[in-house]
C-alpha cells in the first residue's frame, strides 16, 4: 500500500512536471530588476556611436560641418596617438555620414582602415571600406550609415580580440571626446534648452573616468593625462537631474574643454 | 501492478530531469537566424547597434534571467530584441531605467521579444532576457539594440 501511494505520487508529479510549459504563461509572475542584476550589468557600459548623437541633434536643426583635417594618419606613432585618433576620426567620420557628404567621409574611411591595420586589423577591413563607399555611390546614405555604425564596433572587437583593450579604452575616449566636441559646436550655434538634454552623462563619463583609470602607466601620460585631468569637471557639467535641460553656459564650457583636448590628439 | 507503476512514474520523473542535463539542441547560430528572420520583419528604419555590449549572447537554463545596461539618448527611439534558438518557446524582454523602473515588457508567449523607448533623459537603461520555457531545459538567446532617428 505504502509502495502504491509512493508510486501513484511520483506519476502524478512527473506528470504534472511534463505539462507543456507554454501553460503556465498565464501565471508569469512580474520580473523584478534586483541589485544583483544591477551589480552584474554594471561592470560593463555600452557606448553609444556618434552617429546616434549627431543624427538626433540633427532633428532639433543643429548644424554639423564635415572635417578631415588631421586625417592624415602617418603622424601618428605611438600607441596612444593611434588610439586616440581612431576615436577622433570614427566620430569625424560619423559627422560625415549624418551630413550626407561622399567625399569627406571616403577620405576618412581610409584614414580609420589604415589606423586599424596599424593595430593589426585583419583585410576585412578594406572590405568594409568598399561596402561604405558603395552605398553612399548608390546613394543608400542609410546603409552607408549602418556601415559606418558596424565598422566601429567591428574595429573595436577586433583590436580586443588582437589582445589590445586598452587601445579601444584610448579609442572610445576619443571618440567620446570628440562627439561631445562636435555636440556642444552643434548646440552653441543652434540653443535650445530641449536638445541639450541629450548632453546629459553622469554614469557614462564615470564609466569613462573608471576605465581611464585602468590603463597602465605608460599610457597614462601626455593628452591621455590631459583627458584623465578633464574628465571630472565634464562629468561634473554634464550631471544634472533627469529631464534637466543643460545651461548654454555649461555648453561653452564643454566646448571649451573638449575642442581642447580634440586639438591635442590630433596634433 | 504495483511494481509497474512505479517504474513508470519512475520513467517519467527520470526523462523530466534529463531535461536539465541535456545540452541544447539547437545552437547560438540559430538564435542569430531566428534574429535576422525578425529583424527583416521590422518595419522601419532602424539602425542596428553591433557593439559587444549591444549584442549580448548566451545559453539561460528555463527559468534563468540575464541583465546588462545600455546607453540611450534622450529624443532618439531604441527598439531591443531578444531572439532566441529554436529550443527556446517563450522569451521575456524587459526594460527598466537607471531608477529600475519598469519601462517596457514583452511578455508574450514566443521565441522572440521586443520592447521599445523612447527616453526623456539620457543616461543608463537595463534590459532583462528572462527564458521563460524551452525544450531539453534551457535555449540559447541573442540580444540586439536598434534605433531609429
Amino acid at each position: 500500500m505504502k509502495r502504491l501511494n509512493l508510486s501513484v505520487i511520483m506519476s502524478l508529479i512527473a506528470i504534472v512536471l511534463l505539462l507543456p510549459s507554454g501553460s503556465w504563461a498565464a501565471e508569469k509572475e512580474a520580473v523584478k530588476l534586483t541589485l544583483e542584476d544591477i551589480k552584474v550589468a554594471d561592470e560593463t557600459i555600452g557606448l553609444p556611436s556618434a552617429v546616434e548623437i549627431l543624427s538626433n541633434l540633427q532633428k532639433s536643426n543643429i548644424k554639423f560641418t564635415p572635417d578631415t583635417a588631421n586625417s592624415d594618419i602617418s603622424k601618428y606613432t605611438t600607441k596612444e596617438q593611434r588610439s586616440l585618433n581612431l576615436g577622433r576620426l570614427i566620430s569625424q567620420a560619423a559627422v560625415s555620414v549624418t551630413v550626407k557628404d561622399a567625399d569627406s567621409l571616403s577620405i576618412l574611411a581610409y584614414s580609420i582602415e589604415a589606423l586599424g591595420k596599424t593595430f593589426g586589423v585583419s583585410g576585412t577591413i578594406e572590405k568594409r571600406r568598399e561596402k561604405i563607399i558603395d552605398f553612399v555611390k548608390k546613394g543608400d546614405w542609410d546603409q552607408a550609415t549602418t556601415e559606418v555604425v558596424q565598422l566601429e564596433s567591428w574595429v573595436k572587437q577586433e583590436i580586443v580580440s588582437l589582445r589590445n583593450p586598452d587601445a579601444v579604452r584610448l579609442a572610445n575616449v576619443g571618440g567620446w571626446i570628440t562627439g561631445l566636441y562636435l555636440a556642444t559646436k552643434g548646440l552653441m550655434g543652434n540653443y535650445t534648452p530641449e536638445a541639450s538634454k541629450i548632453l546629459r552623462a553622469p554614469a557614462l563619463t564615470a564609466d569613462l573616468i573608471a576605465q581611464m583609470a585602468k590603463l597602465p602607466e605608460n599610457l597614462q601620460t601626455g593628452v591621455s593625462k590631459q583627458i584623465m585631468t578633464a574628465l571630472p569637471e565634464i562629468k561634473r557639467l554634464v550631471s544634472v537631474n533627469q529631464e534637466e535641460s543643460i545651461s548654454l553656459e555649461s555648453v561653452k564650457e564643454l566646448n571649451r574643454i573638449s575642442s581642447g583636448l580634440v586639438k591635442a590628439m590630433a596634433e | 501492478m504495483n511494481k509497474k507503476i512505479f517504474i513508470v512514474g519512475f520513467l517519467l520523473v527520470a526523462i523530466f530531469l534529463s531535461g536539465f542535463s541535456s545540452p541544447c539542441q539547437a545552437t547560438q547560430q540559430s538564435a542569430l537566424d531566428n534574429a535576422v528572420l525578425v529583424i527583416r520583419s521590422l518595419a522601419g528604419n532602424i539602425t542596428w547597434r553591433t557593439s559587444s555590449n549591444d549584442v549580448q549572447s548566451s545559453f539561460l537554463r528555463t527559468g534563468e534571467s540575464y541583465t546588462y545596461q545600455n546607453y540611450f539618448y534622450a529624443g532618439s527611439s531604441y527598439f531591443i530584441l531578444a531572439v532566441g534558438c529554436n529550443d527556446a518557446t517563450d522569451i521575456d524582454i524587459i526594460l527598466y531605467d537607471e531608477n529600475g523602473k519598469q519601462v517596457d515588457k514583452d511578455a508574450t508567449t514566443d521565441r522572440w521579444g521586443l520592447v521599445k523607448v523612447t527616453p526623456r533623459w539620457s543616461g543608463k537603461f537595463y534590459v532583462k532576457v528572462v527564458m521563460y520555457a524551452t525544450v531539453g531545459g534551457g535555449a540559447h538567446f541573442i540580444t540586439m539594440t536598434g534605433f531609429a532617428n
